[in-house]
């Protein structure tokens, strides 16, 4: 009887004894850094601007009202801010009610898992790991980061749309020495997608969704091997591949320069024109 | 909290001190403190001690009661002495336990310390004076559900320094072994001469995968981290009569860590022991081969802390200080070597065994690289690739370390025992990460005699003297000579005196590191306290090393039990 119990544990020793194993093909993801392609740049800034994530789904009843609230603040600071709509979570889950309209993208998954949002809507502003659920104290968390006087890096950008494929030239100025490795995030937002919302328990047929984000997300690219300092200046281009179910000419190209620690430094933005 | 649970421990062991039993059970432990006051000497380049005062201390106390037992280790390092990791700095407890048997179970909660077989996969231990302590905390079973059957099943996670271990990102470590003895499990078996053991482990680490990049070729790339690295080993033992064999194979996962050079290589590693003895003579051999097995349980780890498993070395561990100033450490990204160990006791009333016998030893090892080639395209051990490739058979062009020592041990008189020892070395700084530095070739001589006056007096005296054309760093230049005079007197006393010469430091002074040294031991307590000064040099135990930075002061060791 003594040495039968031990049999209650063998369907553990299954788990235990796996060990996660790539294949060569699984082992290194390519970038898509292409070093003798490079397209002119064409946007640059001079100020800090700031990142807005909002996690939102088409039946959260009170993402519209976050929406509005975003609207406000970009119409207030302009291009000062930049948006991803990020559709993540059991409210953006298609349904037959929402005519199997599925904005999710695996990189909105987990950024939800990542910072552990339940709440909708949730801003987080800059990825300083602080999430709010109430729109009306958006704009004042916004303001922080707008008067704030920390501005250490611009980012200028260029895109060309070939086909299938974007060509995106980064440039990015240090403004002060990079205290740690630095890494590059690009994705794309589209505005105008129509579909159905829950507002507020009423349910929207034309609703316009914007600045949703995108698969295909260039995620946390080393922005250089070697320590950085102030007035450093390094140039990347990258390809990136389009989705035929994406209205290129309502795309946009986020360009996040984050810290180690996964903070934002910079963010700037690109219209895509096909 | 912490404070309070020590003022509590420090009262229950005051009352222990007392009444060494306790409920019925008993109660033991042990002591030290380490004090150390250095100056600043740029002659041998001590540097200066703020603190001026240095300590490390602990205290082991310890209940058993039946099949209970329970315990805890104090340790202070206020400051650490020199040569241990600053980041010991602090005092606490960071080892408790308890553990109890029940029926055919053994169980263990809180910290532990473990091996499974050679330690190949799996080894959590403590080696003081390498400042180095794997010890687990978390749960540990054993089972011996039949005689000869043992398991032993294992989680947690391993101690660093004095940091939070449970809310740090360093890996979960999970581990099983089974080890079988068919002697005692078999009946008709249980009295034959011929005895086998054999077992398997599996350890497997969790670990959290960071974001990795590499760039191959002017492009960037992510690696795909694993996040469960398992390692496995299968060993047996037999023997029959005096004949000895021992084998153990493991293997370890895709675990692309700081120490291999983010590679994805699978690692391996081969022990066979052999050995053979009849009255007077004993042979044993030993061979090894290590293709990438460093196994942490933090894949960005690199010094002695968090490993994980442990890969023995073969090669010879001395006492006598010249013989140990180029010491080996294993080389965990690869390494194949062999020793041979053979002793013979000439027997007394014979010619070469005179009146009280004569025993002689020999001893060689030798380790090589393994052989390693580029994958085509690529960089030797390119990150992000599988490193490269290697034939199992085929031994790598760097020698990495060589030796060959005689032993005579020699009573030749009631009162006079003598040791003579020989020792070639031929020590390659590359296996210490210092490709820089000449390979040092060096013939070692050491001289020790004892000599009792009585049963409470004698006096030892020790010459070493180390010859070699080479230079190592700036501490160590050419020829050596020690000598060391050690009376040992009322049966509880002693007082020392060495002098370590570097006499061939041609154009370099040419420092003599003397010390004094006076101690005594009365019962189960000894205090000894030293002057003098020690060199820049290499310390290392089981293939295992750290750097002991030169100082010059005072030393004061204070040990006890009870």
């Amino acid at each position: 009887m003594k040495t039968r119990i031990y049999y209650l544990f063998l369907p553990f020793l299954a788990f235990m004894f796996s060990c996660d194993d790539f294949d060569r093909d699984e082992q290194l993801e390519y970038l898509g850094e292409n070093v003798n392609m490079s397209t002119p740049l064409t946007v640059s800034q001079t100020e800090q601007y700031v990142l807005l994530e909002d996690f939102t789904g088409w039946n959260c009843p009170n993402c519209p009202k976050g929406t509005e609230e975003i609207n406000s603040i970009i119409s207030q600071y302009g291009d000062r801010i930049v948006v991803a709509a990020v559709h993540a979570g059991a409210f953006a889950r298609p349904k037959p009610d929402n005519n199997n309209l599925d904005l999710r993208t695996d990189y909105g998954e987990k950024l939800l898992k990542k910072y552990g949002i339940l709440s909708f809507p949730s801003l987080m502003v800059m990825r300083n790991g602080e999430t709010s659920s109430t729109p009306s104290a958006w704009k004042g968390k916004v303001e922080e980061f707008l008067n704030s006087s920390e501005h250490d890096a611009n980012i200028s950008l260029g895109v060309d749309v070939f086909n299938d494929t974007l060509l995106v030239s980064t440039q990015v100025e240090l403004l002060n020495d990079a205290d740690g490795d630095l890494f590059l995030t690009l994705y794309v937002v589209e505005d105008g997608i129509v579909g159905i919302q829950n507002d507020n328990g009423t349910i929207k047929n034309d609703y316009v969704f914007n600045h949703v984000l995108r698969n295909g997300v260039k995620e946390d690219m080393p922005l250089s091997y070697e320590p950085l300092q102030k007035g450093d200046k390094v140039s990347k281009n990258y390809i990136m591949k389009t989705d035929a179910g994406w209205i290129i000419d309502n795309c946009k190209l986020v360009a996040i320069l984050t810290k180690s620690n996964g903070n934002v430094m910079q963010v700037n933005q690109i219209e895509i024109n096909g | 909290m912490r404070r309070l649970l020590l003022l509590l421990i420090m009262l229950v062991s005051g009352l222990v001190v007392q009444a060494q039993g306790i409920f019925g059970g008993k109660v033991t432990g042990n002591f030290q403190w380490d004090i150390q006051a250095s100056r600043e000497d740029s002659t041998i380049g001590a540097e200066k001690v703020d603190e001026k005062l240095l300590n490390n201390a602990f205290a082991n106390i310890n209940y058993v009661n039946g099949d209970f037992s329970a315990g805890m280790r104090f340790e202070a390092y206020l400051n650490p002495i020199l040569g241990f990791d600053s980041q010991y700095k602090g005092a606490g407890i960071p080892y408790r336990f308890a553990s109890y048997k029940k029926d055919y179970l053994e169980i263990t909660v809180g910290n532990y310390y473990e091996q499974f077989g050679n330690g190949l996969v799996f080894r959590a231990y403590e080696e003081r004076n390498l400042g180095l302590d794997n010890a687990m905390d978390g749960l540990r079973v054993v089972a011996r559900p039949l005689d000869g059957i043992s398991i032993k099943g294992i989680i947690g996670k391993q101690r660093y320094y004095w940091e939070d271990i449970w809310d740090s990102d360093n890996g979960l470590v999970r581990g099983l072994d089974a080890e079988v003895s068919l002697n005692d499990l078999v009946e008709s078996w249980k009295n034959s001469s011929t005895r086998m053991t054999i077992g398997g482990s599996f350890v497997s680490v969790y670990e959290q995968a960071k974001p990795k990049y590499v760039n191959i070729g002017g492009s960037d790339y992510r690696m795909s981290i694993p996040e469960n690295v398992g390692a496995a080993a299968f060993r047996f033992d037999f023997s029959h009569k005096s004949f000895f064999l021992s084998a153990e194979y493991a293997q370890k996962g895709q675990d692309p860590n700081a120490v291999n050079g983010f590679i994805y290589r699978k690692g391996n590693a081969l022990l066979l022991k052999t050995s053979y003895f009849i009255k007077g003579l004993a042979i044993a051999l030993e061979a090894k081969r290590i293709d990438n097995m460093s196994f942490k349980s933090k894949r960005d780890e690199t010094g002695n802390m968090l490993n994980v498993n442990y890969l023995p070395a073969i090669t010879r561990q001395h006492s006598y200080s010249l013989m140990a100033m180029y010491p080996y450490a294993t080389q965990l990204n690869g390494e194949m070597g062999i020793q041979a160990d053979v002793m013979y006791k000439f027997k007394k009333n014979t010619m070469l065994g005179g009146k009280y016998g004569t025993e002689v030893k020999f001893n060689y090892s030798r380790v090589h690289s393994i052989d390693k080639q580029p994958l085509e395209g690529y960089a030797l051990n390119q990150a992000g690739t599988e490193g490269y490739t290697s034939d199992f058979f085929k031994v790598g062009d760097e020698l990495y370390f060589e030796e060959v020592n005689f032993e005579i041990n020699k009573k030749l008189t009631n009162k006079f025992k003598l040791n003579l020892m020989y020792s070639y070395q031929s020590f390659n700084p590359v296996a210490f990460g210092h490709p820089e530095q000449q390979n040092i070739y060096a013939n070692i001589f050491v001289a020790d005699g004892l000599y009792k006056f009585n049963r409470k007096h004698s006096l030892r005296t020790e010459l070493q003297w180390l010859l070699t054309e080479q230079n190592y760093g700036e501490w160590a230049k050419g020829d050596w000579l020690q000598a060391t005079l050690e009376y040992n007197f009322a049966g509880k006393w002693f007082f020392a005196l060495s002098d370590q010469w570097n006499y061939g430091n041609e154009n370099g002074d040419r420092t003599h590191y003397y010390n004094v040294s006076l101690g005594s031991t009365y019962n189960t307590t000894r205090i000894s306290i030293s002057y003098g000064k020690q060199r820049d040099g290499i310390i290392c135990i089981g293939g295992v090393c750290r750097e002991v930075p030169a100082s010059n002061g005072l030393f004061m060791t204070i040990t006890s039990s009870f």
